[in-house]
């Protein structure tokens, strides 16, 4: 059960950031995969801003997310991906709440002191806080997906 | 959706449902989804905080499977009334937005493979000669419909895993 779901949100996970790579390469392939780059470009301006020099670029075109969402979503599937070594798919306890809080600090930070004009954020800067934030995430979204699945299919225990 | 516990659900969802909506179209304000989503995980979450707090006077327990739908309905409603605002502001407004975007990527234009700014130019071509774009229009609903739930699931589920962060024990693998 737990490994089936674990699948399932390593697919979701890998699916998604997968279409942020893909998109620069289909783009420069021409034709009816340019299209769906297009497509895909579009479908990504919903969840970030795709400024030309905040974003990587990948064989000279600019991938469907910036730096700092990059980021955000490549460090999420690394954490996916090394979840069961870190924590074990059956292990479902949450670490303690100040290590999201932490993390969404450094990035809220990187974030407001770059508006206030009291620190200039780097490319480095942004793709650093992303990538914390993004592989902290799946520490507290995987217990609560299993949890959900487990309530859905009543097999679930709840200490009371 | 009250049950007889006195915990009225799609109160949870409106309210959830109010704060994306808010978080998406409101100018300023809406660049907090340029960050990865986080207005509609927030709603979500927000949702998730509001369905507890009902519950608790109710002195009934929150579940994930109640994060879960919370995000996910928020998500949907809130993805039907942002993409009807945004339909009803592009047929009635004067501006073409793929000309402004075409505009905004200036030069970089050039470097585009042809087939990319073709596409563009035909985008362009039918607000011009229609006012809106049926495509454009059509993808804009379906990925919001698919961008909205999504992340307000995580935020539902990531409000209830907080939540019940001391409280859950499962079974093993079964």
């Amino acid at each position: 059960m737990n490994k089936k779901i674990y699948l399932i949100f390593l697919s979701v996970s890998f699916l998604w950031t997968l279409l942020i790579y893909i998109a620069p390469v289909l783009n420069t392939a021409g034709g009816f995969p340019a299209t769906i780059s297009d497509f895909i470009y579009i479908f990504y301006s919903k969840t970030c801003h795709q400024i030309d020099e905040r974003s990587f670029h990948l064989i000279g075109e600019k991938v469907a997310v910036c730096s700092r969402c990059s980021s955000v979503y490549t460090g999420f599937l690394f954490s996916v991906v090394l979840y069961p070594f870190i924590r074990g798919i059956d292990n479902l306890k949450m670490p303690p709440l100040w290590f999201l809080l932490a993390a969404s600090a450094f990035l809220v930070l990187d974030v407001f002191l770059d508006i206030g004009g009291i620190f200039s954020n780097t490319f480095i800067s942004r793709a650093i806080t992303g990538g914390i934030i993004g592989f902290i995430l799946p520490f507290y979204l995987i217990p609560g997906t299993m949890n959900f699945a487990y309530e859905i299919f009543n097999k679930y225990i709840r200490n009371k | 959706m009250t049950e007889n516990t006195g915990v009225n659900r799609l109160s949870s969802v409106i309210a959830g449902s109010t704060v994306m909506i808010a978080l998406s179209i409101l100018p300023i304000i809406n660049f907090i989804n340029l960050f990865f989503c986080s207005g509609i995980i927030a709603g979500g979450f927000f949702g998730v905080l509001s369905l507890n707090r009902q519950m608790r006077r109710a002195d009934t327990l929150l579940t994930y499977k109640d994060g879960f739908l919370t995000g996910v309905l928020s998500g949907f409603l809130a993805a039907v009334t942002v993409s009807g605002i945004n339909i009803i502001s592009l047929i009635y407004s004067s501006v073409n937005p793929i000309s402004e975007a075409m505009q905004f990527f200036g030069n970089y234009l050039n470097s585009m493979p042809p087939e990319m700014v073709n596409q563009l130019k035909q985008l362009e071509n039918d607000f011009n000669t229609q006012g809106y774009s049926v495509t454009l229009i059509l993808f804009t609903f379906l990925s919001n419909l698919l961008i909205f739930p999504l992340f307000g699931a995580a935020g539902g589920l990531l409000a209830t895993s907080i939540i019940l962060r001391n409280k859950s024990t499962l079974p093993p693998d079964s």
